[in-house]
Order: C-alpha cells, then structure tokens, then sequence
C-alpha cells in the first residue's frame, strides 16, 4: 500500500512535468499547427540555465526569473529565424525542421555545459515528508503546485483576456481573425514564446529532482508529445490528463515490474492506445485531419 | 515500342552509378575508405526506404533505425544463439520489420501524418530498451558478441572488398526495386496521392492501402540493411540502433531529397562522407567532437528544409542537366526521367 | 430496371449549418442532368455526397442498384462514377499522360511486389493502361501537351484533362463540377460538344454548372436546389418558368446586394 502510494506520487510529479511540456505542444500546436518537437529543449535549457546562474551566485528567485527571460527569449528567436521562414511547408517538413533545431540545441547545449549532470538546488526545504506511508519531498509538491498554477493561468489566460481572444481566433481560423486585425504571425510568435516559457518552467520545478543535463530534453520532449497525443492532439484538458496518466504508468511500470523498462512500458502504452483510440483520449475524431 | 509522356527510369543513369560503384573500391585507398563505402551502402538502403514512405506516401517515420535493429538482433540471435544459416535468418530478418510495419501502419492509416510520427518514435524508443534490458536474448547494452560472418558456395564475405560488393548489390537491387514501383501504377497512385488525395481517392486509388504497403517495405529494406550490417561485424549493440540513428537516417533523405529514389541514395553517400570527413577532422582538432556532427545535422535538416523543400539532389541535377542532357534527367521532379519523346531502352 | 442514380431525402449538416434538406431525385441511364442553384444552394455539398467524399448526415444514395453512401471514396469508382472537380485537383506533378493513367487505377490489378519485380502481368497491363490513357487523351484532344508536366498547363487545358481522366475510369455516370468554370466562349462551346461526345458513348452526365446556356443547352432535366432544398425539376423550359426558380434567383440577388452594402 505505502509502496503504491509512493508510486502514484512520484508518477503524478513526473506526470505533472510531462503535463506541462505537452500544454507547451498544444499552444504552439493551436495557433500554427506545427507540432514543435524541440520543446523538451527548452526544458532542457531552463534546467541548465538555472544552473549556470546559481553557480555564478545571483540569487536563486533573479535567476529562475531571468532564466524563463532567457528561454522565451530563444523561444521567440526559434520562431522568426527558422519557423516563420518555413511558411507553407507541409507538415512534414516542419515537423523535420523543429527537429534539426532540437539536435542543433541540443548540440550546443553539451558544448556549453559537457556531458555531465549538474545540480540544482531545491526551491525551500528538503525535508521530506511523510503521508499516508509514503515519503515526499516538498520539491514534488512545488512540482505539482506549479503544474495547476501554469493550468489555472493558461485558462485565465485564454479565456478572459483580450490577448486570449486573439490567440483562439488565431486557431479557429486565421484568415477571419486577420480580417479582425489580429496578426497571425504575431500570434506564432507569441505562441513560442509562450510555450517556451511552459518550457522552462517544467525545467525549473523538476530541476532539483532529476539532476539535469544537456540531453533531457529528449526523453521529456518525447513525452510531453506522447502526453499530446495520448489526450488528442489540440486538447488542451487532454494533454493534462495524457501527461499524469503517462507518468502514472512510467511510476507504477518502474516500481512493480522494472525500473530499466519503464520506457517501454510507458511507449508500449502509447501504442497500445493509438491503435485502439487513434485520435487520443479526449480528441475530435476529425482532430488528426487538420480540425481543431 | 514509343511511349510518349511517361516519366521513365533511365537505365543510363543507373547504369552509370553502376558502374561507379564498381570502380570506387579501386579509388579509395584505405581499409577504412572501404569500411566507410560499405555502410553507405548499407544506410543507402535504409534510406531509399524511408525515401519511398517520406517522399511517395507523404508519412514519416522516426522509428526507422528500430526496424534495423529488429533486423540486425533477429539474425544475430538467429545464426549465434541458434545455430541457423544466416542465408535463412535473412527471410526473418526482412519478415519481422514487414510484421511490425503492419501492426504499426494501422495507426497511420486513417490518420494524419503526427500519429505515425508518435508510433513510430514510440516503437524506436521500446525496441532500444528491449534490446537493452532483455538481456537473455540480447545481451544487454554492452552488446552481442559472436555474429558469424556469411559464407556462399565455400566463399567467406569478410570485412572489406568482398562484403563492399555484397552489400552494393544488395544497394542496386533495393534502389532498381524502388525505381521499378515507382514507375508502376502503384507508383502514379502513390504520386497522385501526394498532389490531391481527394481527387485521388476519387479515382479508385485506396490511399490508405498504399500508404500502408510503402510502410511495410520501408521496414523490409531496413531489416535487410540491419542483417547485412549484422553479419559484416562481429558484434553489434543497441546503440547503434536509437533514435539518434533514426535521426541519421532522417537527416539523410531530408537533405538528398525525397521526391526521387536517387535523392536518397545520394544523401546517404554524401551523410557517409561527410561523417567519415568530420571524424577524421576530429582526431586532429579537439575542438570537432560528436557533439559537432549532431549541431551539424540539425543544421542541415533547419537550413534543407527552408531553403531546399526538395532536398539536395534536385538542385544538383537541375545545374548539371546541360552536361547530361543525354541520361534524359528531367529538371523540375529531380528523378532521373525521360521526358518527351524518349525512348524506352 | 432500376434508376441509375437515385437520391432519397439527403440531408447533411456541417455542425448547426445544413446544407441540404431533404433532398430526393432520381434518374436513368443514358441522360444529362443539370444542377443548378444560387450560390449556396448546397450543390457542391450534394455533388460532394454522390462521390462519397463524405456521407450525408440523413437519407440514402442508391446507384445502379447498390447503396453508395456509407461507401469510402474510392470504392464508388469502380462502381462507375467518376467526377471532375470545381477547384480543379490535377496531379501537378505528373505529366498531363500520367494523370490520366490514374484514371486507370482500378481497372488494373497487379500489386507492388508485381510492379517491384516487373513481372510479365504488371508489364502486360502497363501497356494497356498506356493505350487507353492515349484513346482519352485524344478525346478530349490533350495530345501535343501529353507529355507536359500538369502543373505547367492553363485552365483550359486542365479542365481537359480532368475530364479524360474521370472518363479513363470508364465511369457509368460522370459528374462535371463547374466544368466550364472560367473557360472563355470558345472554350466553352468545345466543351458542350464534348459533354454530347461523352453522352453519346452512353455514359450519364450530371452537370453543376453556373453557366446557363450551357447547362440548359446540354440538359434532357434540369434540378433545381435554393438554399439547400430541391425547388423544382423538369426540362430547360420548365425550369425557366417556374415562378419559385425565378424569385430564388431574384431574391438570391437581392441579399447579394444587401450583402455588399
């Protein structure tokens, strides 16, 4: 019992993450329709950045600030040089392009920082503590604390704000929303931006947990897509719901049968839905279409 | 017979790469040239696979280093474990990545191109860890040891000319395959879906059947490259077979082009080359690691993909028509065609 | 005998729009049947349902005997029906010979180990398919561009050429969205003739048409739909007279106005 509990905690902390990272995909994915596979990336770079920082001693709240500066600021960059240069390319070819922007990231990122994981202190105490039988680090709840904070913001965010309503006419259909004088381009622009920023965060919380390093970003950029997919590409209660109940399996596929298999089993289930459900849990079935 | 306004293979220019290929043994000087020469035989295979399924059933697949493996572990398993002829393990090698097609394909074939995108990341990324963790068959990460080498009529293919030949052959028959469905009414099918897929379907092409069987091949002419490239080693190891090799294979066909056969063959020699280029570079300036190739990969993908949708071979073949105007190389499709009023070898 | 093409109440509806509303008509073989309508009028919708690119929400399609509606697109081809398309959907890529070729596709049979081998039968129906892509190509008179990229060709010609590809299917009934669609006088009074060429190899002919001497010239029954509705029916002449086909159009341009204020 304490060992199942211990489990669904550490897979709803990781799950939370995975949560995350696939809102970052749903938002890009809404206004442009182009899945951004370099998004474990800036992950990757809020975990390193962080890091960088706090070695050079600034204050740990300055430097988790100017680190989401920093990645939304790449996050931007990503989308004026390369993605809106790539305009009217299929969805094949954006998909191969954000994907040479991850291998470049990632390239540069172990230049900068070599191979070796680095360590990141937690936000407040270590002390664990102790429920129902199993142990958690107040990290894990920061994780999730964070995770409904960037929900309930998001929601705030798109709902009841003028800037949200230019985002979802953006998605619903960009020409309309062009003749409303809301400028699809700047909309792209804001969606990486944004979706960085998601990034970094999910960087910044599991920093402490998870010891980061240049190439993290591939395993949680993969699941954060999975997450996508798994909740039906688009859905952004989906990617939520994908991304706990992918880090629920990982957990309980890690503890009770082996830890080494945990990818295989968290994949194997991906597949296992795709080929029952092919439009994801809480998808449209005319989503993979082009559909919203 | 006279067969005007048909997009036909020219055998000149497969003639002329082959005889290229038979020459380039006697111009590289090294072993290792040779060892080189022989894998981009092997990841032209791989590639002019995920050629057809990139540039002819307009899907992707990021899993394709996976069905490699399949094929390499199949085999090796096979011949040192069990003691099979590699002759007959080639038949599993190239029927278990066609069976894990099919299963996979069927996520694909209602779908849009994202969802085998996932599949097949997904598929990649469970084989790599069974080949790692299922230690009893596979040995584990450190890798399987004890692949024999083939043999035919008493002759033994070992490492370097002599395997350079059986794999090249193995290369030209995959790529004359290739130019031969494309060539066929499968091959109009498979184009047409990619121009208007509605008018196609309207047409009575089963766009999802197609999709599906390209798929399926794709994966055989991986699992004959991994058997290949099993039994040329002694031994082989998971890594080998990642998303980082998928990538490669990817990187590959991106930047030769995938609207034609020879677009992918030329984007495997010239990823071979320029990744033996960059190693060698390497152990003189400490500055060039793996690190620097994978920056380079991901550049070349960002920078084909703005600048040449088309991928590279297209482009060249384009500037070297008036040189060879006489192949019949037809400009804008970049495939090595003939066009009006050719006649058919 | 049954009706070559019947439509019995065919309702769809995108979300809350509907499209068509009740929709029912029939017809035999060997005839030419127009479809008119305001712009709106759900003609392309319902051209859209008798190719089965996408089924109606109510009601059924029947053709030659069998139920088509519930059928994917490419299964109602080798049934007999084959259509061109309004927003033109050439393959670009092929050439204009190649294109036609497609049109062959379910005529033929070999599968791709046949094609990757070059088996004798793939060989042999590669040849036919060849002499018979030639025979509509020369039909429509597409022979000096045959060897043309498609995407290269003018308007003219790619109505052409969508129109000997739809016939390469050897269809039973040819449905012709706005095949006229941007064709000057002569243009257009070629393809009248050929609409009589194709009537006379005995294939059906369903015309959307916004071009009315055309439509009325080549039409034995004319359908008319309004706002999603069928309004009348029966030959040019009676069509013209009814007083509920003339007030949709009058009408229909009155909102027009009103719109563009």
């Amino acid at each position: 019992m304490a060992d199942s509990v211990q489990f669904l905690i550490s897979g709803l902390t990781i799950g939370s993450i995975y949560a995350i990272v696939a809102l970052g995909f749903v938002t890009i994915y809404s206004v442009t329709k182009v899945i951004n596979l370099a998004q474990g990336e800036f992950v990757m770079l809020g975990g390193m950045i962080m890091f960088s920082l706090l070695k050079l001693g600034i204050p740990y709240l300055i430097a988790f600030l100017t680190t989401i500066a920093m990645v939304i600021m790449i996050g931007w960059l990503l989308e004026r040089t390369i993605v809106r240069k790539a305009k009217g390319a299929d969805a094949l070819s954006l998909i191969i392009l954000t994907i040479g922007a991850a291998i470049f990231i990632r390239g540069i990122a172990s230049m900068i920082w070599g191979k070796d994981s680095v360590k990141v202190a937690s936000f407040a105490s270590n002390e664990p503590v102790s429920v129902m039988g199993a142990t958690i680090t107040p990290q894990s709840i920061w994780v999730m604390v964070f995770m409904l904070v960037i929900v309930a913001g998001l929601f705030l965010l798109i709902e009841k704000t003028m800037l949200g309503k230019a985002f979802r006419a953006c998605s619903v259909n960009p020409l309309a929303a062009r003749l409303m004088a809301v400028s699809p381009k700047k909309m792209s622009s804001f969606s990486f931006a944004l979706s960085a920023g998601l990034g970094a965060l999910a960087g910044l919380v599991i920093a402490p947990i998870i010891f980061p390093a240049y190439d993290m970003g591939v395993m949680l950029g993969i699941k954060g897509f999975s997450a996508t997919i798994l909740g039906g590409l688009g859905s952004a209660p989906g990617a939520v719901l994908g991304g706990l109940l992918l880090g629920v399996i990982e957990s309980l596929g890690a503890g009770f049968i082996s830890s080494g298999m945990k990818d295989a089993i968290a994949f194997g289930f991906v597949l296992m839905l795709l080929l029952i459900r092919p439009y994801g849990l809480l998808g449209e079935k005319n989503v993979g279409k082009g559909g919203l | 017979m006279k067969r005007k306004g048909i997009q036909q293979m020219s055998w000149k220019g497969l003639a002329a790469f082959t005889v290229l290929i038979l020459i380039l043994p006697f111009l590289l000087s090294t072993s290792l040239m040779i060892t080189k020469a022989t894998f981009a035989g092997i990841y032209t295979i791989v590639a002019v696979g995920l050629g057809l399924l990139m540039g002819f059933a307009g899907q992707i697949s990021l899993g394709q280093a996976a069905f490699y493996g399949v094929g390499a572990y199949s085999t090796a398993i096979l011949t040192a474990t069990f003691g099979i002829s590699p002759w007959l393990s080639l038949l599993i090698a190239i029927t278990a990545p066609a069976l894990i097609a099919y299963i996979l394909g069927h996520t694909m074939a209602r779908l849009h191109g994202y969802y085998l995108a996932m599949a097949t990341l997904a598929f990649g990324i469970v084989i790599h860890v069974l080949l790692v963790e299922w230690k009893g068959f596979t040995k584990g990460a450190s890798g399987f040891y004890g692949i024999p080498k083939l043999e035919l009529f008493g002759f033994t293919f070992t490492q370097g000319i002599s395997y350079y030949y059986l794999v090249w052959a193995f290369a030209l028959l995959v790529i004359i395959l290739s130019l031969n469905i494309i060539h066929s009414r499968i091959g109009r099918a498979l184009r047409s879906i990619h121009d208007s897929e509605v008018a196609s379907s309207s047409m009575g092409v089963d766009t999802g059947r197609y999709k599906m069987q390209v798929f399926i091949i794709s994966a055989m002419f991986a699992g004959i490259a991994g058997w290949l490239f099993a039994h040329m080693s002694y031994s082989i190891s998971p890594g080998s077979f990642g998303l980082d090799g998928s990538i490669l294979f990817l990187t590959m066909v991106v930047l030769g082009g995938s609207t034609s056969v020879w677009g992918a063959v030329f984007g495997a020699l010239l990823i071979t080359a320029i990744s033996s280029f960059v190693q060698a570079l390497g152990s003189k300036i400490s500055f060039i690691t793996s690190d620097f190739e994978h920056v380079l990969y991901g550049l070349i993908l960002m920078l084909v993909v703005i600048f040449l949708p088309q991928g590279l071979f297209p482009a060249i073949a384009a500037k070297l028509k008036p040189f060879l105007e006489f192949t019949g190389r037809k400009k804008k499709s970049g495939s090595i065609t003939a066009v009006k009023g050719d006649q058919r070898a | 005998m049954p009706d070559l093409l019947e439509v019995k109440n065919v309702t769809k509806k995108f979300g809350g729009v509907v499209a068509n509303q009740g929709v029912s008509f029939s017809f035999e073989s060997e005839k030419v049947i127009g479809l008119i309508g305001p712009n709106g009028a759900g003609k392309s919708t319902l051209f859209n349902m008798v190719s089965a690119i996408f089924p109606p929400t109510e009601g059924e399609i029947w053709f030659a005997g069998k139920r088509i509606d519930r059928l994917p697109a490419f299964k109602v081809s080798p049934l007999g029906i084959a259509r061109t398309f309004q927003n033109l959907q050439v393959f670009k890529r092929m050439t204009v010979l190649e294109n036609v070729m497609v049109g062959l596709h379910t005529s033929t049979s070999s599968g791709i180990l046949s094609a990757a081998f070059k088996l004798p039968k793939a060989k042999k129906e590669e040849e036919t398919i060849y002499q018979q892509a030639w025979e509509e190509i020369e039909f429509v008179g597409l022979e000096d561009v045959a060897a043309v990229e498609a995407g290269n060709l003018p308007l003219g010609k790619l109505r052409l050429l969508e129109l000997a590809r739809a016939l390469a299917t050897r269809p039973k009934l040819l449905l012709l969205d706005e095949i006229a669609a941007g064709l000057n006088h002569q243009e257009t009074a070629g393809m009248s003739d050929l609409i009589f060429k194709v009537r006379d190899r005995g294939v059906s002919i369903f015309v959307v048409e916004h071009d009315m001497d055309l439509v009325m010239r080549v039409s034995d029954r004319i359908i008319v739909l309004d706002q999603g509705e069928k309004i009348a029916e029966g030959t040019s002449k009676e069509v013209q007279n009814d007083p509920r086909v003339i007030e949709a159009y009058l009408g229909n341009d009155e909102e027009k106005e009103e719109g563009t204020v």
